[in-house]
């Protein structure tokens, strides 16, 4: 004798609402894994693939844009598995291609509640589990990116019924009537539009007094902009305002340098206003002055292919350097920054010296630089 | 009387599960070769414990939730207060971490700048106050029975 299904009576668990949901499911995450495996190649970037020094904000626009989809995401995928709660219950082995299709809801529904739950804790800086977060986070979007297409194909002949008004209706659940769904719709829209305004000032600078759900403020914080490392989490605080300390320039070069900040100072200044784009999605720009590398570089005869590994001070902890190639390495917007806004650099932004360049991401902005090495 | 539904997928399916199935497996591939199987253990761990955690724990909740507003109010009150309580729930979750200071960091006050707990409630009087708009409006429109002439 066959178990009685649970009825579900709420208009919302509806085909043609799962489909809307979906189509909007389908855009969010293609969105957030395509940036995704952007900033992915920006900080790993493979033999075949050189990171762009423009546009200047880029990677700006990449990771704010990621961050605010997946917060917009929250309830849009809260909704959709609201909506299809009910199937649930249905059984699963009627037929391979069900037993299938249902399995490959594991990891396309963890995966889903996975990332959206370690992105918005990465944003907040809390890192509640044992693993890395960001080897988990992009190969997890792997697994999931692929279950949504394996979802796509099996829902491909459902959603177009839906929309054609063909959809066979499921006895365990009551359909919505077009006023329900408009409204069910609009609120999950209403939804996600609310967190989208109360978090994405913390890129978007004209908002950013709309910023009350976001954990970071670009005008806040020493100079008037957030801080991810500080001088004292790096172990940083007594070398970089040591009297003694030296920028290097050595490696595949004719004249090797060791510059005093004196001397660093002495050479010709320039000005680029650029942005700090931090993976967790806050950015702000500054005008920055400092040294152009390619100065730096053509003084010490480096050839102009040259490729650039830039050292901090700071000895234990990851993103303790970070790699110009010579796209980036020649960019007249490069430098090696003294001051921000017009004033020496707060040690907790880098002082006595920084890298600034264009389209990098913020922990690629190398702080308390002592070391070029030329390769 | 209604036809059961056919669930056995189309052709779509196996086409989109020989293009899907490759890259999962790539993830779960770089996963491990990445960070070790203890770790992936762990990943996967978290990954399932999310999904018993929504299917038992969170949509329960909701559906209590929905079911009290559903006995407790007007007929014309219902969807705006469950707005109003589900969005409620949607942005405490959301503020969560801020609320109870995770991810402080004692050497950097630019994590979490803001007094979140009004924050919050600056939010959610917002919120409120569209439901409190939207209740007006559904209270107008409700249907009254006429006068006797």
């Amino acid at each position: 004798m066959a178990t009685p299904r649970p009825r579900f009576t709420s208009a919302f668990h509806d085909e043609r609402i799962a489909a809307a949901l979906g189509i909007a499911l389908g855009a969010t995450f293609s969105i957030c894994f395509a940036t995704g495996v952007w900033s992915h190649l920006q900080q790993n970037p493979p033999s075949w693939f050189d990171p762009i020094a423009r546009p200047a904000g880029l990677y700006r626009v990449t990771q704010g844009v990621h961050v605010a989809t997946g917060i917009a995401t929250i309830p849009l995928l809260l909704a959709k598995l609201w909506v299809v709660y009910p199937k649930l219950f249905r059984p699963v082995l009627s037929s391979i291609g069900v037993f299938l299709e249902r399995v490959s809801l594991i990891p396309l529904v963890g995966g889903g509640i996975f990332l959206l739950f370690t992105g918005l804790a990465n944003i907040n800086l809390w890192y509640p589990w044992p693993f890395n977060f960001r080897s988990a986070h992009y190969w997890v979007a792997w697994i999931t990116i692929g279950a949504l297409v394996v979802h796509v194909g099996a829902k491909l002949t459902t959603t177009r019924a839906a929309f054609s008004r063909r959809v066979p209706l499921d006895p365990a659940v009551a359909p919505a009537s077009s006023m329900d769904r408009r409204r069910f719709l609009a609120l999950v829209a209403g939804a996600s539009g609310m967190l989208t305004v109360f978090t994405i000032g913390q890129t978007v600078w004209p908002l950013r007094q709309l910023a009350l759900l976001a954990p970071r403020r670009p005008d806040t914080g020493p100079q008037g902009f957030p801080v991810n490392r500080s001088a004292v989490a790096a172990g940083v605080v007594d070398v970089a305002r040591d009297p003694d300390y030296r920028l290097v320039v050595e490696g595949r070069v004719r004249h090797p340098l060791s510059l005093s900040l004196a001397q660093v100072r002495a050479m010709p200044l320039h000005d680029a206003v650029l942005p700090i784009a931090c993976v967790e999605g806050w950015s702000a720009s500054r005008s920055w002055r400092g040294v152009r590398v390619r100065d730096l570089l053509e003084r010490a005869g480096a050839s102009p292919d040259a490729r650039v590994r830039v050292h901090s001070l700071q000895q234990r902890l990851a993103y303790a350097s970070s790699d110009l190639d010579p796209a980036q390495a020649r960019d007249p917007d490069t430098l090696l920054a003294l001051e921000v806004a017009g004033e020496p650099l707060h040690l907790d932004h880098g002082y006595p010296v920084r890298l600034i360049g264009p389209n990098r991401p913020g922990v690629q902005q190398t702080k308390w630089v002592t070391r070029l090495v030329v390769s | 009387m209604t036809a059961p539904v056919d669930e056995r997928p189309g052709r779509g399916f196996w086409v989109a599960l020989t293009l899907g199935t490759p890259i999962m497996v790539y993830g779960a591939y770089g996963l491990v070769h990445q960070t070790g199987w203890p770790r992936s253990f762990a990943v996967a761990r978290w990954l399932g414990a999310g999904l018993l955690l929504h299917d038992l724990v969170l949509v329960p909740i909701v559906v209590a939730l929905v079911w009290a507003v559903g006995r407790t109010a007007p007929r014309w009150l219902c969807l705006p207060v469950r707005a109003g309580v589900l969005g409620t729930a949607l942005i405490v979750a959301v503020a969560w971490p801020a609320l109870r200071g995770y991810g402080n960091r004692p050497d950097n006050p630019t994590v979490h700048p803001l007094d979140y707990g009004s924050a919050v409630l600056t939010v959610l009087a917002i919120l409120w106050a569209i439901v409190a708009a939207w209740s007006a409006v559904a209270w107008m429109r409700q249907p009254r029975p006429r006068p006797n002439a």
